[in-house]
């Protein structure tokens, strides 16, 4: 921890956590990265946009990391503080004379200006008036002060303030303390008994055997590489690149569709992100010349206590996840092994990703920028709809807008509609390494696997790589 | 141990201790994702000094299950 005077008050500024630290790495060393987030909640009535500003307010007041900033000490080394307060103003955007795939575009364009790093606040917040009746809010939030799960919460509980300033329905409780979960997550980090225990269970991981690089459009770029270095033996990629710019495609499971998944789920005791990984991980061992070794990456939330899922913050990290199937394995059999080694990822996951990728390249004499994995996979099972506020029953639309930018090939991130429960196949992928018709036709196989293997799960792989 | 798990798992969801017996269901009725359980497992392990298997631990559904588990393991 370091006293930095911000000014004109001794600010306590603590270090980056590796949630952190990995957004800040890919900014420094990947640019030009972007790493907005921006999302957007709209509802169809008419709202009152003066308790709307004040309950935006109220929830900057409640979450700490809506105030978190940064600063650089002499060498340069990133340190976080709170702002005690959120001063500026919450404009209203009028775009109710707008088309509604413009207002997407303005949107997304805003989304994909960076904040400054220093000194700044990290956030935007404004109020919306959007086409066809629907009025919210947008909210454009950097990665480095939270994630997904911090961002639903926030937006939640706008709604939730919102209600009970115009409804009289009760104010959210109070979050966790940020600073508190941020110096048991600094604690870990300094050589603490968790930390070597993580350490030395990557280890072993790393040093089992080299995975295999299996790519979600085939063998193409695995060959190439192999024939430009010279080592028909290669199993790594080089996956980054210096051009980062990336879209959104997003494919609408129906609700039908949907429920077949989750029944399957609930009858068999498994879970869904288990499910939708053995659908990815057969793709790519379709697509990769029946590759029995795949490895996909798994994003863990990292949100157990009630400290951690109430204290707002950043705390995705990513780790490999690896399975060896044999062609007779049943599909059902797949996914609990999937679930068993997803387990031990969990257990693990407060180890830095980054310190990982090093060590494994370190270990297995990879280039750097190269890699195991070709795509990533989040399942997000939240929505932006607050379930809990006692509203008028209205339609929701919600958002989540493009920064124009990936440091990865292939993220897919899979949400659950809020009107309908059905599923939403989010694929955000960098344009210079996927084409849309890549990415389309892996959906497309991946629906076929989830589908086929749903229908008989005592099917086996063989038996589905055949059938699609 | 009951009284235990219920200190743990109130850690992980907002829930009153006594509404968690050995009947409830870990995610049906308590709420708690996969994370969360191996986060609760990783907190047994080290108050009752065991090792849990990841492979074992799939078809633990309910806390009775995860009681008994521990047990088996204690043994």
């Amino acid at each position: 921890m370091k006293e930095f005077n911000i000014n004109g008050a001794v600010m306590k500024c603590y270090p980056l956590t590796a949630a952190q630290r990995m957004h800040f790495y890919t900014i420094k060393f990947s640019p030009p990265q972007v790493l907005c987030i921006g999302t957007g909640v709209y509802v169809k009535q008419e709202l009152d946009f003066v308790k709307l500003k004040e309950a935006i307010y109220k929830a900057y007041q409640m979450f700490e990391t809506m105030r978190l900033r940064f600063v650089e000490d002499e060498d340069g080394t990133m340190y976080q503080y709170i702002s005690p307060f959120e001063e500026r103003d919450i404009p209203l955007n009028d775009f109710s004379n707008w088309k509604e795939e413009d207002v997407y575009k303005e949107l997304s364009r805003r989304t994909s200006i960076p904040f400054e790093r220093c000194n700044s606040p990290m956030n935007v917040v404004e109020m919306v008036k959007m086409p066809d009746g629907y009025n919210g809010i947008y909210s454009k939030i950097d990665h480095m002060t939270m994630d997904s799960s911090s961002i639903i919460g926030f937006s939640r509980t706008v709604i939730e303030i919102y209600c009970a300033l115009v409804y009289g329905t009760a104010m959210p409780k109070p979050m966790m303390s940020y600073i508190a979960q941020l110096e048991k997550d600094l604690a870990y980090e300094n050589d603490s008994e968790a930390k070597k225990r993580d350490e030395k269970f990557w280890m072993e991981e790393i040093s089992r055997s080299e995975p295999m690089y299996t790519d979600f459009a085939g063998q193409g770029r695995l060959l190439t590489q192999r024939r430009e270095n010279g080592n028909p033996e290669q199993r790594w990629a080089r996956v980054v690149s210096r051009s980062p710019e990336a879209s959104i495609s997003v494919f609408h499971l129906d609700e039908y569709a949907s429920v077949r998944l989750m029944k399957f789920c609930e009858l068999n005791r498994v879970t869904m992100s288990s499910l939708l990984m053995m659908g990815m991980r057969t793709v790519l061992s379709k697509f990769n010349d029946d590759e029995k070794d795949v490895s996909v990456k798994c994003n863990v939330s990292r949100r157990g206590t009630l400290s951690e899922k109430n204290s707002g913050g950043t705390r995705i990290h990513f780790f490999p996840l690896r399975t060896i199937m044999e062609p007779e394995m049943t599909f059902l059999d797949g996914i609990k092994l999937i679930e068993a080694e997803q387990n031990k990822v969990f257990r693990h996951a407060n180890y830095d990703p980054i310190e990982l990728t090093r060590k494994r390249g370190e270990y297995w004499k990879i280039q750097p920028g190269a890699s195991y994995e070709s795509i990533s996979l989040t399942y997000q099972p939240l929505t932006l709809k607050n379930n809990t506020v006692k509203m008028p029953e209205v339609d929701y639309k919600s958002y989540w807008y493009t920064n124009g930018v990936a440091a990865q090939p292939l993220y897919l991130t899979v949400m659950h509609r809020p009107d309908d429960n059905g599923l939403n196949f989010n694929f955000e992928y960098r344009t210079d390494a996927v084409t849309k018709q890549e990415m389309e036709f892996f959906y497309y196989y991946l629906c076929r696997v989830l589908f086929r293997g749903i229908e008989d799960e005592n099917r086996t792989i063989g038996e589905i790589l055949e059938l699609i | 141990m009951l009284e235990k798990m219920r200190s743990i798992i109130c850690n992980y969801v907002d829930i009153e201790p006594e509404n968690i017996t050995e009947e409830s269901n870990l995610t049906d009725d308590l709420g708690l994702s996969s994370y969360d359980i191996m986060c609760v497992l990783g907190e047994l392990e080290e108050e009752f000094g065991v090792t849990v298997n990841e492979a074992e631990i799939v078809d633990i559904h309910t806390i009775g299950e995860a009681m008994n588990y521990i047990k088996s393991l204690q043994n």
